[in-house]
């Protein structure tokens, strides 16, 4: 028995309880939204087995394990990638997808949580005294963001970033540092937008555009693009305090809503259960994400700290863009809420990074009478 | 890096998420709790569509219950907007051009023209489908998407032409209508009594509240409103005497039509009225329309035609004012009458010649008539001798034109009746020499007051007018404002409105005055030489009445008036027939008063025989004294 019963003591019980917490939460709204049929509802039951053995599978092991592979793991990811962009094929317009015999998977999950073990590998050593010490990092996540950008997966990208610059910022990097290079980013970004929507540059696709706009006004695009973000308002706000039921959210049963078991889960828990039930669901979040983060403080192993920190911007990342979208205040991006929508590939990957989340707690620091 | 500085970073996240979490809680209240009526709201707006269930236009009867417009039941062929997709479209419209004898291009410039802001509002390809047509849609119904067969009213006016005028017809709604309340696919009466009843005869649509799907497609029912039919109107209208009337005009109106050389002569109005009571028994224009006409699918044209027509049928000659000839003459006698400057058994030399002023005047009547000689007024009336007339008009103690025109207008000549009628009557002209002054800025001549006393010159009333006047004469002073509407009642014949004769004026003149001007009235039928005499031979009544022959202008003919009254001691109707252009009173109007009131008596007895009447006539004096505009009043005024 490689996990001693010590350790699964030291397990943090609240984030335990988080995650189921949010993992039934998500069984309970995949079931909603699958409207009259089970079948989304017995695949997610399936993928939830599937990831506890995943998470399972990764308490196997002391996470600074994973520390000996990131050479691996790091061509093995960018390789996929690469493999993807020229041999994958496309659906809702990227190219994002691989055929893994008969399980479509998306290589951009995976490399999210690649990218957290191999990036935490490179900065346990790595410190940042002048300018020049951003450069190793900034190419080491350059270089899959690239390809994830080139998909393109706007998305994704995001979520890489961001999860890079959480985990470079609990590795000490200057805080003035980082704020220029962000602003420069922003800048750079801001820039090819407009000269995009200007029609100058075509760097970013016309689709991206328009989801942009959408997000300033979507009632100017009330009956195409717009559609799912009105929806999604109608029917988060339409639940109310108390919401409207289980099983009884009109804009989800009848159709209205769409992606509902996936984009727009947030919205069909808004709808059936209301403000409570939608606030109940972030709070489980918001601890969940707690717990997290309240881990590094209590481990000293750097390599560990910087996992947590990768993996927490990640989940962070995931569910402010999700959430923000369904609410109206973030343009839709298509990523799904983890353990909360239905997904194949996609929730895979969230459970191994929760695996490493318990890995990692679960050696903290502490005290015990025993 | 430090603890203290890890302990720092890890601080800021931790305020990076409780920003998150305030943000996140913040913008779910307000979507939720502050706007939650409102997305609540738009929610349903989303699922619950609103079918509307077309309220039953009220009908229209005559006094005994004879259907005169109703509703028919009718299919209509839509297209849904929403509901047609790029793919199916050609099949669509191929299939409904066959089924519904349309060429395609008709049926996509329907489309393109007439669909509004709402994808999901049904545009009306056809109206009136045969039950072939509707038929072959439904057996192909799964691949006919976005073709919808609905159930309609179709407004049917049973007699077309026959009191067109005063029914009026439908239209489409306007910008203002749709202010009101109406949708755009609505009718709305436009002209007669289906506008001045608009109100009542409306009704309200219901709904029926149906939960959609996201494709559009009914889930269940969810509440039902029923529409609210509209009330069904009794008109005082005499459907046989009407029929008569309309039937003796138009006879008359073909004659014209063969023998005048007057390209506008052919037209003309008759007015029944019942004296006691102000009902209309009947209310004739002629040439008419078919107001089915207005809303079939050939409108426009017949529209067109209509309006090009040389006679103008949109006119309703009944309610527009004419010179009225001989027919003013009893007013003028009256005058003098109660001036005193004439005694009822006076004498007067008719010589057909007269000198007034300078000039030698004679006669100048159409046709010539044989001087009048030694006559009363009775005998006056009863040949019409204009000179008789001159020499009372201008009698110093008569007091002018400006008696004459007090006493006209004391007989409601000069204003409208106060019937609610669309379009308005005209209020018709008595002039007088402030009028004169204040028109034409010069003075009253009184060779001007020779032609107002014989009802010519700048006099002019309408055929309802002078309707209205001659009740007077029958009832010795009382007339009563003129109604067309009897009865308002729900279907479920609860009664909203009960008509009320309403005083509207009564004439002071002594008693023997009356007298001696009634029995003028009958000698006119009555004595050999009368002007109407051979209209009149062999009646089972007995009648008083005027003829007139009012010229117009030069090269024009004249046009024919004939006032009747029966029976002369208690008159219960009376009649004026106007014959625009139609050359004399006696021979052109005169035989149509005649044919009228033998329908009217005829039928009366016929009643009387099978003691039948769905809505009995009101004995006299029977009816209450309400002020009828405020009984009258709706919801629109």
């Amino acid at each position: 028995m490689l996990i001693e019963r010590r350790m699964l003591r030291s397990l943090d019980p609240l984030l335990v309880f988080a995650v189921a917490g949010l993992i039934l939460f998500g069984l309970v709204a995949v079931f909603s939204a699958g409207g009259s049929s089970l079948y989304y509802f017995k695949r997610q039951i399936v993928w939830t087995i599937i990831g506890c053995g995943i998470v399972v599978a990764c308490l196997q092991f002391d996470y600074r394990y994973f520390g000996r592979f990131t050479r691996l793991l790091y061509i093995a990811g960018v390789g996929a990638l690469a493999f993807t962009l020229f041999a994958g094929y496309a659906q809702m317009g990227a190219q994002r997808w691989l055929q893994l015999g008969s399980v479509p998977v998306q290589p951009s999950e995976f490399m999210k949580v690649i990218l957290v073990i191999t990036l935490a590998k490179h900065l346990e050593q790595h410190t940042f005294a002048t300018w020049r010490d951003m450069l190793s990092p900034l190419i080491h996540a350059g270089i899959p963001m690239l390809f994830v950008l080139l998909q393109p997966d706007l998305g994704s990208t995001i979520i890489f970033g961001s999860l890079w610059l959480g985990m470079v910022f609990v590795a000490g990097a200057p805080v003035k540092q980082l704020a220029i290079l962000t602003g420069s980013a922003a800048a750079v970004g801001g820039a090819a937008l407009l000269a995009s929507l200007k029609g100058w540059v075509s760097l970013i696709k016309p689709y991206q555009i328009k989801r942009i706009l959408v997000f300033l006004d979507p009632y100017a695009y009330r009956y195409n693009e717009g559609y799912n973000i009105i929806q999604s308002m109608y029917a988060i706000g339409s639940g109310r305090f108390f919401g409207k039921g289980f099983l009884a959210g009109s804009q989800t049963q009848l159709n209205f809503l769409p992606a509902r078991h996936t984009d727009f889960i947030f919205s069909v828990i808004g709808e059936e259960f209301g403000f409570l039930g939608a606030l109940l669901l972030i709070s489980l979040y918001m601890l969940f994400l707690w717990r997290t983060i309240r881990t590094i403080a209590e481990i000293d192993s750097r390599f560990g700290r910087l996992l947590i920190a990768g993996i927490f911007t990640m989940f962070l990342t995931q569910f402010t863009i999700n959430v923000g979208m369904s609410l109206g205040v973030m343009p839709v991006t298509g990523k799904p809420l983890p353990f909360i929508s239905y997904g194949g590939s996609a929730s895979l990957a969230n459970f191994a990074a929760l695996g490493i989340i318990f890995n990692v707690n679960m050696r903290r620091r502490k005290i015990h009478f025993s | 890096m430090s603890e203290r500085s890890l302990a720092n970073r890890l601080r800021a996240i931790g305020f990076l998420l409780v920003a998150v979490y305030a943000v996140m809680t913040a913008r779910l209240w307000y979507l939720q709790v502050v706007r939650g009526e409102h997305y609540m709201q738009l929610a349903d707006v989303n699922r619950i569509r609103v079918v509307p269930i077309r309220a039953p236009r009220g009908a229209i009867y005559d006094r005994y219950g004879q259907p005169l417009v109703r509703n028919r039941f009718s299919y209509t062929v839509s297209l849904v907007p929403l509901g047609l997709d790029e793919e199916s479209k050609p099949y669509v419209f191929d299939t409904l051009a066959r089924i519904l004898n349309m060429p395609q291009e008709e049926i996509s410039r329907i489309l393109v023209e007439e669909s509004g802001p709402y994808p999901y509002e049904p545009v009306r390809l056809k109206r009136d489908a045969t039950a072939e047509m509707v038929i072959a849609i439904e057996e192909r119904r799964e691949d006919l998407p976005g073709v919808l067969v609905e159930e309609e009213w179709t407004r049917e006016y049973v007699y077309g032409e026959v009191l067109s005028h005063t029914l009026g017809y439908l239209g489409a709604v306007d910008k203002d209508d749709l202010q009101k309340g109406y949708r755009p696919t609505d009718l709305i009466g436009k002209n007669g009594l289906e506008l001045a009843y608009e109100a009542f005869l409306r009704g309200e649509d219901g709904q029926r509240r149906v939960e959609v799907n996201a494709r559009g497609r009914p889930i269940r029912e969810l509440s039902t409103i029923d529409p609210i039919p509209g009330y069904d109107m009794y008109l005082t209208i005499d459907l046989s005497v009407q029929l008569a009337a309309e039937e003796a005009m138009r006879t008359h109106l073909a004659q014209v039509n063969k023998t005048s050389r007057y390209k506008k002569a052919g037209a003309g109005a008759v007015v029944a009225m019942d004296p006691r009571s102000g009902e209309i028994l009947a209310l004739v224009s002629q040439p008419g329309y078919d107001p089915n006409q207005f809303i079939s699918e050939n409108r426009s044209a017949y529209y067109m035609q209509i309006t090009a027509h040389p006679q103008s049928p949109l006119l309703n000659r009944a309610l527009r004012d004419f010179p009225p000839g001989s027919t003013f003459k009893p007013f003028t006698g009256l005058t003098a009458l109660e001036a005193d400057t004439l005694q009822p058994n006076e004498y007067y030399n008719a010589t057909g010649y007269g000198k007034y002023g300078k000039k030698d005047w004679t006669l100048n009547a159409v046709p010539q008539q044989a001087p009048a000689g030694r006559v009363t007024i009775v005998g006056a009336l009863a040949r019409s001798a204009n000179d008789f007339f001159w020499e009372i008009a201008l009698r110093p103690k008569t007091g002018g034109v400006d008696a004459i025109a007090r006493m006209a207008r004391s007989f409601g000549f000069g204003q409208p009746t106060g019937l609610r009628i669309s379009p308005a009557e005209k209020a018709g002209l008595v002039p007088d020499k402030a009028w004169k002054e204040r028109i034409y800025g010069v003075g009253w001549y009184e060779a001007e007051t020779m032609d107002v006393a014989i009802g010519q010159g700048f006099l002019k009333v309408t055929p309802l007018q002078m309707a209205v006047a001659y009740s007077g004469i029958a009832n010795r002073g009382d007339m009563y404002r003129p109604i067309l509407v009897r009865r308002i009642m729900t279907p479920e014949r609860q009664v909203v409105m009960e008509a009320a004769s309403q005083l509207a004026r009564r004439v002071q003149v002594a008693q023997e005055h009356w007298e001696v001007i009634i029995e003028g009235l009958r000698a006119v039928i009555q004595w050999p030489n009368g002007t109407a005499q051979s209209s009149f031979r062999n009646t089972q009544y007995d009648a008083a009445g005027k003829t007139g022959s009012a010229q117009t202008s030069p090269g024009q003919p004249a046009h024919g008036w004939f006032a009747a009254m029966a029976p002369a001691t208690d008159p219960e109707i009376v009649v004026v027939v106007f014959a625009e252009f139609g050359e004399g009173g006696a021979s052109a109007a005169a035989p149509i008063a005649r044919q009228v009131l033998d329908a009217y008596f005829a039928a009366k007895e016929a009643r009387a025989a099978q003691n039948t009447a769905e809505i009995p006539i009101p004995a006299p004096g029977n009816l209450p004294h309400v002020d009828f505009s405020q009984a009258l009043r709706s919801p629109a005024d």
